[in-house]
């Protein structure tokens, strides 16, 4: 099935959006991906930091890995994966025209955003509490270096989102495709990192 | 004002999105005590990581969209190359 839209004030759209079959255009602005690129480049050094110390102290590490509350991270990892979900059905909204629909995912998005934010800082507050620090322990440091590090990013595509959400207002003047698009990519990209955190974090270290 | 063609119907980036988070509970079912007798500890963090990595290549392609465009092959080198040198790295 398909229907027909119209993009006002937008970039013309040659190719379905991102999640559509057969599409080769590269969404967003190029640049934005040699950003992420460089970013999750960033995060890679960390990883490796992380990883290679692990190696030097498996057992200490292990003994502070199954401190963490695994059930939160899980639940973390899926409301991101929802969220990068909702985020690709908003864009291919915004390239149908379809505003409203487009808030209700970006709605949804936010919500999911919020709720990594709270689970996020419940789990910080219960460490905290039980008497880890970035100062308790190595594998700590790591972990809370790392997740804040994320967390940052969290709150800057949480911005990203909000200001695409508030341009689809009903009179507002929409986002542009590639806006929203780029929007999209860092959101993903944030999700993506997140996968491989908890990974090393809540399931790789317990070894 | 500009027309665009757009398909609708079942998505292949809603199938992504379950197998997703399919893979999200297989990967944590490796800290089990049954999965420890299966693979060794390190072979089972390994194993989580290929997964995360695995979904990582699904995000760039599927979420991101960059599936069959010009960017795809530098994203695809940067999860081969970090995914290595964790797994490498898990392996140690």
């Amino acid at each position: 099935m398909t229907t027909t839209a119209h993009l006002p004030g937008n970039t013309p759209v040659a190719s379905p959006a991102p999640g559509s079959a057969g599409r080769r255009r590269l969404p967003a602005e190029p640049g934005l991906w040699g950003f992420l690129l460089a970013d999750m480049t960033v995060f890679a050094g960390f990883f490796a930091f992380y990883l290679w110390s692990l190696g030097d102290s498996r057992a200490a590490f292990a003994a502070d890995a199954s401190q963490l509350i695994v059930p939160l991270g899980l639940i973390n990892t899926l409301v991101l994966l929802a969220s990068s979900w909702t985020v690709v059905r908003a864009v291919r909204a915004h390239s149908a025209g379809d505003w409203h629909a487009a808030r209700t995912w970006l709605r949804l998005t936010l919500v999911g955003a919020a709720a990594f934010v709270v689970i996020k800082f419940s789990e910080y507050g219960v460490e905290i509490a039980h008497g880890h620090t970035m100062m308790s322990s190595g594998f700590f440091m790591f972990y809370f270096v790392l997740t804040a590090m994320h967390l940052m990013h969290v709150t800057i595509g949480t911005g990203l989102v909000t200001r695409w959400y508030h341009s689809l207002r009903p009179g507002g003047r929409p986002a542009s495709l590639l806006w929203s698009e780029s929007a999209a990519g860092y959101w993903h990209m944030v999700d993506l990192l997140w996968l491989i955190i908890f990974s090393f974090l809540y399931i790789g270290s317990h070894s | 004002v500009n027309n665009t063609t757009v398909k609708t119907g079942p998505a292949r980036v809603d199938i992504v999105f379950i197998g997703l988070a399919v893979a999200t509970f297989i990967a944590v079912l490796l800290n089990s005590a049954t999965a420890h007798d299966l693979f060794t500890p390190h072979g089972a963090a390994a194993i989580a990581a290929a997964i995360a990595f695995a979904k990582a290549r699904f995000v760039v392609s599927d979420f991101m969209g960059l599936r069959g465009t010009a960017m795809q092959w530098l994203f695809d080198a940067w999860i081969v190359v970090v995914g290595v040198m964790s797994i490498a790295l898990l392996l140690r």
